[in-house]
């Protein structure tokens, strides 16, 4: 899963009444140079110039009075008809009755929503603002992507021109193929596909096999905020879309994997039931894999254009290890890396000037997230353990290499566990109230070959090795002197007396034994107001899927192919981008709302 | 114009009795054996063209074929030294702003005035039109635009041209 968390908790947004702004119209000229009303000039006459010698002035080249702007001393002018404005701004300079000339320039009101954290999100308008949001977390420092923040104003998607045509892209269904949506939250529940009676949750979920895509991660919410979260509705965020069709596809764990088999039923799923685009911000090294790449053909023919991310390591998927499915050939396959603040390359962002595309704003990116993550608990491990053993030995307490921990033998790592043995440790803990309940453990373990060293929790506490929930085993290891992490959902044992433990059993054999060094839990309650602000390639996926979307929702008659064509050809050039990315180009909205393709097949027939 | 036409019948019947020839294509025992039926009128041979007068015997006959003036050449359907009708046709482009108001069409053909075809009614904007082309080589090209520009106004984007297709007009 490409995600780089910035900060582990949540943002919980305090928003004072005060604080929601207004709608902010603005006036902007078009473009440097300016764009101006053809056949027109505004002439400013010299105080004391008379109506009838300003009248003898027009008449005299030709033009016609259209308007006198108040008592400004401004005159508006038509031409006469083939004159350019820049002759007929000549033909008045040397007039010493008038004072200045100049084009009537044509503004346009850019369009802005009223969401309150939408000064946050610099993706969508850059203005130079520093990102501070996530610093309302509590419980810690944030850790941002400290580069480029602020960045440069400008540097952006440009959607503020693009919003003055198009805020809704509910025409063009976009299925997120992630860890979920929480379909509830306050900003995502308006935008969500309507699935009928068949798909009541607005999607699925290929984890657990059943309809309920809920996020019990966070990342696919994050992902679908940046898409459509509700705009303009004076809560929260805005999406790319204001409006949007977003439908739910959970392939991803709460841990946040999945697997080939998920994931092409996921975009299988997606196909079949009209979406028009596909977001997966998840990404794997590695081989070619071919049942994955079907799925992306078969979305290819059903004229679906998937929108993936580049990865997180920082290199260069045209070297020795590819990213799938960045990798993958399909022309409906569009590949995105993250920009910084000011559209430099994130230093976490893969390349490739033959796999990747365009690049997307990655870092600092606040959207919604799926609940209240619950700061982690950690277990000191080094008292309220019990324990049991069947052969006089059995765990205890230890300080190998100084850190506390649970070991068994008890002079771990000297001597061994015993043969024929079965030693348990347990202990309680008490966790409720919560959706996902995670245990994190950081161990050592040498296991002889048929010996096991177990995990297991139980909801109703005592040793969990009787009717609890086995979590895993191990055999033949042998990780001494390295810790192994790993992270497992232990959400049905939760409860306020809770226990988690850990088992050796052993036959006519032994090894150096196991070492507990690090035991936490960790929880997230789903709610629906919850908002979060990260980095990665699977934050500048969304982006550009939300383009993609508008520019569908646009142009009704657009292929896949067109729509990426467009996102490709009319991005904005970055120099950071040149010779890493396969155009060089940074997602621009509203220069790919406004491309037009090259016509094609004509013909000529001469009668 | 029906009088003048009733005029020029009768002169042509004066001119006849005058010469006591029946006109054209030789005179035989006093008649004339016609080739052609109307004087000044025109037909095809090949690219060139013949016209019918009177030939030295006083009867009517068609001309040796002449080139036609400039870059024109015989049109075999008017027979008459003309240019050619050329139609130009291509695929809809798919964007919104190409088939609605302010949208439509540019078509380039070389040397020649550059044909506007508007968006005018209906779901799309035509993919077709007529040009007419004296003899020649020609390259042709075609560009979509709209209203909408990369700014966000309406002061128009034009596509990138088409590939260009080559034409000779005989």
């Amino acid at each position: 899963m490409n995600i780089r968390p910035i900060l582990l908790g949540v943002l919980l947004l305090i928003v004072p009444a005060s604080s929601l702004a207004a709608p902010l119209p603005s006036l902007s000229a078009l473009a440097s140079g300016g764009q101006h009303v053809p056949g027109e000039v505004l002439v400013r006459f010299a105080e004391g110039t008379t109506a009838r010698a300003r009248s003898a002035a027009l008449s005299s080249r030709g033009h016609s009075l259209v308007a006198t702007l108040g008592s400004s001393g401004w005159t508006q002018v038509r031409l006469r008809a083939g004159q350019s404005v820049e002759a007929a701004m000549a033909a008045y300079r040397n007039d010493a009755a008038v004072l200045q000339v100049q084009p009537n320039f044509l503004y346009q009101a850019t369009t802005a929503p009223n969401d309150p954290h939408y000064g946050q999100q610099w993706g969508l308008k850059n203005t130079g603002q520093t990102i501070t949001d996530a610093l309302t977390q509590p419980g810690g420092t944030a850790l941002f992507y400290t580069t480029a923040n602020p960045g440069t104003a400008g540097d952006d998607l440009n959607l503020e021109k693009a919003w003055g045509h198009i805020t809704d892209c509910s025409g063009a269904v976009v299925a997120v193929v992630d860890s979920g949506v929480n379909y509830t939250h306050q900003d995502l529940a308006a935008n969500m596909w309507n699935g009928g009676a068949q798909y009541p949750k607005h999607g699925y979920n290929f984890v657990d096999g059943n309809d309920d895509p809920m996020d019990l991660n966070g990342h696919g919410t994050h992902v679908a905020g940046t898409i459509g979260a509700v705009g303009n509705n004076a809560t929260g965020v805005s999406g790319v879309c204001w409006r949007a069709t977003i439908m739910a596809v959970r392939v991803l764990d709460s841990g946040g994997t999945g697997s080939t088999a998920q994931i092409i039923q996921g975009i299988t799923f997606a196909v079949e039931h009209g979406a028009k685009v596909i977001n997966m911000s998840l990404g794997g090294g590695g081989s070619f894999d071919p049942a994955y790449s079907n799925a992306i053909t078969a979305a290819q023919s059903a004229d679906v254009l998937v929108v993936v991310a580049a990865g997180n390591d920082g290199k260069d998927n045209d070297g020795t290890t590819a990213t799938y499915p960045c990798n993958f050939t399909q022309p409906n396959l569009l590949c995105v890396a993250a920009l910084d603040q000011s559209f430099g390359l994130a230093s976490f962002s893969n390349f490739g000037a033959t796999s990747v595309d365009v690049g997307a704003p990655g870092t600092n990116i606040l959207s919604t997230w799926t609940g209240t993550e619950v700061p982690p608990f950690h277990d000191s491990l080094n008292s309220g353990w019990s324990g049991s053993t069947t052969t006089g030995g059995g765990w205890d307490y230890g300080m190998p290499g100084g850190n506390a921990c649970i070991v068994d033998p008890s002079g771990y790592p000297s001597g061994g566990y015993n043969q024929n043995t079965d030693d348990r440790a347990y202990k309680t803990f008490s966790a409720s109230g919560l959706d996902v309940l995670t245990l994190d453990v950081l161990f050592a373990a040498d296991i002889a070959d048929g010996d096991h060293l177990s995990a297991a929790c139980s909801a109703s506490g005592g040793d969990p090795f009787a009717g609890g929930v086995l979590l895993g085993r191990v055999t033949n290891v042998a990780t001494y002197p390295n810790l192994t992490s790993l992270s497992i959902d232990i959400t049905p044992c939760e409860s306020s007396t809770m226990s988690i433990g850990f088992q050796i059993t052993s036959g006519n054999s032994s090894a150096r034994g196991a070492a507990v060094c690090g035991l936490g839990l960790k929880g997230l309650a789903v709610d629906q107001a919850s908002y979060n602000t990260i980095d990665g390639t699977s934050m500048a996926t969304p982006a550009t899927s939300g383009v993609a979307a508008m520019i569908r929702a646009y142009n009704p008659r657009y292929t896949a192919v067109d729509t990426l064509t467009a996102i490709e050809l009319a991005g904005r050039p970055l120099t950071a981008l040149t010779g890493k990315t396969t155009t060089g180009n940074a997602v621009d909205a509203m220069s790919s709302l406004a491309y037009i393709h090259p016509p094609t097949g004509v013909t000529v027939s001469v009668q | 114009m029906h009088g003048r036409g009733r005029t020029l019948a009768v002169l042509v019947l004066v001119l006849s009795l005058g010469t006591g020839c029946g006109g054209g294509g030789g005179n035989r025992g006093g008649s004339c054996s016609n080739s052609c039926t109307s004087s000044g009128a025109t037909q095809c041979s090949g690219l060139q063209i013949q016209t019918c007068g009177t030939d030295s015997s006083g009867c009517l006959a068609w001309s040796a074929a002449t080139a036609c003036p400039g870059t024109l050449s015989c049109n075999q359907s008017r027979n008459a030294c003309t240019d050619h009708q050329v139609t130009i046709s291509w695929a809809a482009n798919r964007e919104a702003g190409v088939n609605s108001a302010g949208g439509g069409y540019k078509v380039a053909i070389s040397a020649q005035p550059v044909i506007d075809v508007p968006y005018a009614s209906g779901a799309t904007t035509p993919t077709t039109t007529i040009a007419h082309l004296p003899s020649g080589s020609y390259s042709v090209t075609v560009k979509a635009y709209a209203a909408l520009d990369a700014q966000g106004g309406t002061s128009g984007t034009s596509s990138a041209a088409s590939q260009s297709v080559p034409i000779t007009v005989p």
